[in-house]
């Protein structure tokens, strides 16, 4: 069936949308239905990802696949124009796979208050503008899509956070959405700008602006819109001065939103580097990218350091989220393709690994109800096969290799050994000494957090209180995402292989 | 006597074009028919008058589409009144506004036991000025339609008359709109006495100078401007506003926010983009300061309210900020990007977008008052425990207020970013940037709202259900779908777009 | 030479008559002294050929308008003299002198300057062109020209006659106050931003 081939990726944005409908349409109390509907819709997002898995060119891994290009918003010349290369689609299989797998965890894990309804079609709404964010091709859509994750989130976090739920919600909105005011701002300026050199009609569709930007657009402006998008993405990342949201928002979520938020919501930052910023403005790139790499160096050590401090298991990992998404931008920043494989690949790596953290983070707080490291203790005597699968995590994460995470971080410093012509290799060498000196804090503080939680005689407080295992839809949850965090690990073409071409093609304006 | 009338030449009635006085028409023939109607039905026969005036709506949009597939430009009376795209679009808006408005009337005015007869009768013969008003180009036909529809509203808004605040919000908006018409009158008198002319398109032609202007056009301007500036309640002539939406019965308070201010609008731009064109040195500047201190000044008031229609007040007040922009720049636009009157597609799109999602959330805010009876903020706690549907009806207005894809509020904004940076001089980027502070700082107040129903507990315990009459229901789910549809699709800006002059100097 | 002295006196009476309004203690004084002051403008008119307006301006102004407010002032009875020594609004005394100074620079301003005016339109200060009287030519614009303002005016004088029906009628049943009604959304006015 060929002509489905036009329809796929919108299938993949609008059906998570469509089986949100549909269940606003069933009554509150039908709690069952509701799952299954939930269920059902995002399996069957995750098979229009399998088909286009299965029908993708990987041949021409760095051309947009499954295009389509309609009219959509015409005054402003903005269009519905949708595709996919090797960067864009590993992306969006995670984000399919992962509300899978977030909709299985929450069958029996609804957090307060409950309302299983409204929780579940807020992820929908979620997955529909982050796959949306993910094919979107044209800069108005891809703003859309960008911002249509906020309100999702931003209930997700208010109603079924923890105790300081409001703020993290409003900080986590605000933020972003200042980020994104400025981001806009970018974008209609590259609109005005290149309207002369584009036949007197300004345009928003990326292929366009990419053959028509660096040319048209004079070097101080440049950098002027490079710095708004930066705004822009570099919030959401979040990079270093910006990151204080994410703590905040992390610990307050519930843990289906912290999922969500590390694996996915992350990656709309870097995503907007590789796909827009770096090709449409390569010049103001190369301008920035000393900054940017400094600021995400600093992140690696300020994020570690953020680790050693906390004492609330939810936060520190989203320190060490700080740490993780600086690597990635260092691998952004060195501006090669080696450096933005890594990037990709250490998004990819990241979404698995701090996901699963996350979800671990999730059950013990359920069956302790506290994160305090200080008052956890034993989990491998209490809950053994949870305690050990914290305890792959925390090695995933702090860069063994052989595990997934290695291939995001290792590859990321060595990019920095060699960046792309007109940027100093003594800085970025100097950088790569920080970010090796910060895998060893990594390797510090994940440790340690395993120690004070999973190794050790458990607690007196808890004798009293029994303490289940994994329960079956933990299982049905994490299984994937740790079978693919090693396979990841073992065979890491399967993810390079896809964006080597892809970044290639990102990477070519740099050299003209 | 007889030998004077003799004297006189004969006189020749002018020709008429009914089928352009057609929507005024059929307006008029239903204000008669609920006066009659008020006249002749006893108590328990009232409510047929909301009925009539809501089918006369609905029947005079119908000459307007039959005009607007017609096509053809009409100017009558020297152009003193001209249906062309522009008033077809405007008169589709205010109709349709005008209908929403009587859904949420109907049973607040019914229960209320106000007179329901008068109520209907003074909201069409506003809407009927309005109508006059998309079409009216001459100083004087713009002037009668300004009271026409404005001596109504000032009765409407005190039509709770046994209460003080009622009182309030009438008298002053009575003597501020006094005020205002009598500073306008005054500008117009001086620019017709410049001019020697009403009719738009000659003032036009005869301000169109290219050197400095003089003192009394830059006067004449002026005072025009501000006394529409009062109507479209921009900052500092916003002081009527919060006051007169708090004690005005709050369907009336919906109607003065959107159809109201839409009337001033589209009087501001008939007489800057036909009247003043060429003068855009002496209204720019004032457009630029107006706009940035209104959606400024109405946004740091608006978070500090606790009331939700006083907050709703100040927030249209910023949001008038926001559709002034584009007049601030309109003169620096370049000439192969359409001239100033590029400005006009942003203004009207906003207009029409602003419309959907502030009457939504009025529409709300009567529903859920019917029952906490109260307009506080923190009465809201918990509707979406109790009132989900509710909640997330009011969750999208708000955030389509707040301007948040892809809710429709977003690309009235964009619109009106991109006029800023279609100008590009220095000036309309401040401009733009202001906006884009403004656009944040507005976030604070729409959350607080959102954050009221959906993660406060409920004040009072109390989780009934509400129940929401029908034509409450049918006025919500209109808004909804328009402020959802204006969001994604680009039916808002196609109909800015549309509006465009069908006679211009 | 006749215009300039005919101005000069009108002028006299109008000014005079205009500080007699402010200036006089009692308000039936005052409304007498606007009668002056509506008069010596009907002269003006009628020096710059505008007879309609002078008659109108006779008739309607100093004829019904100040009537009805000579009748209001009886209604409410003359000798309630309200204390103006008191100030409602702190600073509004200083805040008016400024503005009325501003006003009056704004009126020397254009004096002076309004000889410049050059727009190449025909002046509008004398009477109609063309045959015929000042009335007839009134007549025969306001029902060709401007029929559709002047039928639209007919609109608003019944706007005015319900309306004024609607403020003044008793309701039917006292303390009928907003029985079922939801009522003021508004709170207490103590604390309310502005």
């Amino acid at each position: 069936m060929d002509s489905f081939d036009d329809y796929a990726l919108t299938a993949a944005v609008f059906l998570p949308l469509a089986g949100a409908i549909a269940m606003l349409l069933v009554p509150r109390d039908a709690e069952g239905t509701h799952k299954l509907l939930a269920l059902a819709t995002s399996v069957a997002t995750l098979g229009v990802g399998g088909y286009l898995l299965a029908n993708f060119d990987y041949d021409r891994a760095g051309d947009m696949q499954f295009g389509i290009d309609k009219p959509w918003i015409e005054v402003i010349n903005s269009r519905y124009i949708v595709g996919i290369d090797g960067i864009s689609l590993p992306l969006l299989i995670l984000s399919m796979a992962i509300v899978v797998l977030v909709i299985l965890y929450s069958w029996t894990h609804f957090p307060e208050p409950h309302n299983p309804k409204a929780f579940l079609i807020l992820i929908l709404i979620l997955e529909a503008g982050m796959n949306g964010t993910f094919v979107a091709q044209d800069l108005i859509l891809f703003f859309v899509f960008f911002e249509v994750v906020l309100l999702p989130m931003y209930f997700m976090i208010g109603v079924w956070g923890g105790e300081n739920r409001q703020y993290a919600a409003i900080k986590f909105f605000l933020f972003t959405l200042f980020g994104s005011a400025l981001m806009i701002l970018s974008f209609l300026a590259l609109f005005f700008l290149v309207q002369e050199a584009n036949g007197g009609e300004g345009t928003f569709a990326i292929p366009d602006l990419i053959r028509l930007a660096s040319d048209n657009i004079t070097r101080d402006t440049q950098l002027l819109i490079f710095g708004g998008m930066f705004m822009g993405f570099a919030i959401k990342v979040p990079m270093f001065p910006f990151h204080t949201w994410l703590p905040d928002a992390h610990t307050q979520a519930p843990t289906q939103g912290s999922v969500i938020l590390a694996a996915i919501l992350l990656k709309l930052g870097t995503y907007g580097f590789i796909r827009i910023a770096i090709p449409i403005l390569p010049d103001a790139a190369v301008e920035w990218a000393p900054w940017i790499g400094g600021l995400a160096v600093i992140g690696i050590i300020y994020g570690a350091l953020g680790c050693l401090a906390q004492s609330d298991m939810k936060r520190l990992i989203a320190f060490s989220s700080v740490a993780h998404m600086g690597y990635v931008m260092l691998g952004i920043a060195t501006l090669t393709d080696f450096g933005l494989n890594a990037a990709v690949f250490g998004m990819v790596a990241h979404g698995l690994i701090t996901g699963m953290l996350f979800f671990v983070a999730g059950s013990v707080k359920e069956r302790f109800h506290t994160l305090e490291l200080a008052r956890l203790g034993g989990l491998l005597k209490q809950a053994p096969r949870m305690g050990w699968i914290l305890g792959f995590c925390a090695m995933a994460s702090l860069g063994l290799p052989g595990l997934a995470g290695f291939w995001g971080e290792f590859p990321a410093i060595l990019a920095a050994y060699n960046p792309a012509e007109g940027l100093s290799e003594e800085l970025f060498r100097g950088y790569m000494v920080v970010a090796a000196i910060g895998t060893v804090f990594a390797a510090g503080y994940l440790l340690w957090m395993l120690q004070r939680a999973a190794f050790g005689e458990p607690k007196a407080e808890w004798d009293a209180v029994r303490i289940s295992d994994m329960h079956w839809n933990e299982y049905a949850a994490w299984v994937p995402l740790l079978v693919f965090i090693v396979v990841l690990g073992v065979y890491p073409n399967l993810i390079f292989g896809l964006t080597d071409d892809a970044v290639r093609t990102a990477v070519s304006a740099l050299g003209r | 006597m007889l030998h004077l009338l003799a004297q006189a030449e004969p006189f020749r009635s002018p020709t008429v074009d009914f089928h352009a006085f057609a929507p005024e028409i059929v307006l008029s023939v239903s204000i008669v028919v609920v006066l009659l109607v008020d006249l002749v039905f006893d108590e328990r026969g009232k409510w047929a008058t909301s009925s009539i005036a809501g089918i006369g709506l609905l029947a005079a949009l119908v000459p307007v589409l039959t005009l607007a597939v017609d096509g053809a430009d009409r100017s009558l009376f020297d152009g003193a009144y001209v249906v062309d795209n522009f008033a077809l679009v405007m008169k589709a808006l205010f109709l349709l506004s005008g209908y929403v408005t009587i859904l949420i009337s109907a049973r607040y005015i019914a229960e209320g036991d106000y007179y329901e007869g008068e109520y209907y009768f003074m909201l069409l013969c506003s809407l009927l000025g309005m109508l006059v008003m998309g079409s009216a180009r001459d100083l004087i036909s713009i002037f009668v339609a300004l009271e026409l529809l404005s001596i109504p509203a000032y009765l409407l808004a005190g039509w709770r008359k046994r209460d003080l605040r009622g009182n309030e919000a009438s008298l002053k908006y009575y003597l501020l709109g006094v005020f205002a018409a009598a500073v306008m009158l005054y500008g117009m008198s001086l620019i017709f006495g410049v001019t020697g002319s009403t009719i738009l398109t000659e003032i036009g032609a005869a301000l169109d100078g290219g050197e400095a202007p003089a003192p009394i056009v830059v006067v004449g301007i002026l005072f025009i401007v501000i006394g529409f500036a009062f109507k479209v309640s921009a900052v500092p002539f916003h002081t009527w506003a919060p006051d007169t939406y708090e004690g005005a019965p709050t369907p009336i308070t919906a109607y003065l926010s959107v159809a109201s201010k839409a009337a001033g609008f589209v009087a501001l731009l008939q007489l800057v983009f036909i009247g003043f064109l060429g003068r855009s040195d002496v209204w720019g500047p004032l457009f630029w300061v107006l706009a940035a201190i209104t959606m400024t000044v109405g946004n740091l008031i608006a978070l500090r309210q606790t009331n939700i229609v006083r907050m709703l007040a100040y927030s249209s007040v910023a949001q008038a900020g926001f559709m002034l922009a584009p007049f601030a720049v309109a003169g620096d636009i370049d000439v192969d990007r359409g001239g100033p009157l590029a400005a006009i597609p942003p203004v009207v799109t906003y207009l029409l977008i602003y419309a959907a999602m502030n009457l939504g959330a009025f529409a709300v805010v009567m529903v859920v008052a019917r029952k906490t009876r109260s307009g506080e903020l923190s009465s809201y706690g918990g509707l979406f425990e109790y009132a989900p549907g509710l909640a997330v009806l009011m969750t999208v207005f708000i955030f389509a207020l707040a301007g948040i894809p892809p809710l429709g509020g977003w690309l009235a904004k964009f619109v009106v970013f991109r006029a800023l940076l279609d100008a590009g001089t220095p000036a309309a980027i401040v401009l733009a940037v202001i906006a884009a502070v403004n656009s944040v700082i507005s976030l604070f107040y729409y959350a607080s709202v959102a954050r009221e129903m959906w993660m406060r507990p409920v004040p009072d315990g109390d989780r009934a259900p509400i129940r929401i009459p029908a034509s409450l229901g049918s006025a919500l789910a209109l808004a909804a779908a328009f402020t959802l549809l204006f969001g994604v699709s680009n039916v808002a800006t196609r109909f800015g777009d549309l509006a465009i002059f069908g006679f211009l100097p | 030479m006749v215009d300039t002295i005919v101005f000069v006196l009108a002028a006299l009476v109008i000014l005079s008559g205009a500080l007699g309004v402010i200036l006089a203690r009692n308000p039936v004084h005052s409304a007498l002294m606007l009668i002056m002051t509506l008069f010596g403008v009907a002269v003006v008119f009628v020096a710059q050929e505008a007879h309609f307006l002078a008659a109108v301006q006779v008739i309607v102004y100093a004829g019904a308008i100040v009537v009805l407010f000579l009748f209001v002032i009886m209604l409410l009875g003359v000798d309630q003299a309200d204390s103006i020594e008191t100030e409602p609004i702190g600073g509004q005394r200083p805040a008016a002198g400024v503005v009325a100074l501003a006003s009056v620079g704004l009126l020397v301003l254009l004096a002076v300057r309004a000889v410049q005016v050059s727009s190449g339109a025909r002046s509008t200060s004398s009477a109609l062109d063309g045959e015929g009287t000042n009335l007839e030519k009134l007549a025969r614009v306001l029902f060709t020209d401007y029929l559709f303002a002047f039928e639209a005016t007919s609109a608003l004088l019944v706007i005015a006659v319900v309306g004024a029906v609607v403020l003044a009628r008793k309701p039917a049943a006292e303390d009928v106050q907003d029985r079922k009604g939801v009522g003021a959304l508004g709170r207490t006015r103590s604390g309310s931003g502005r």
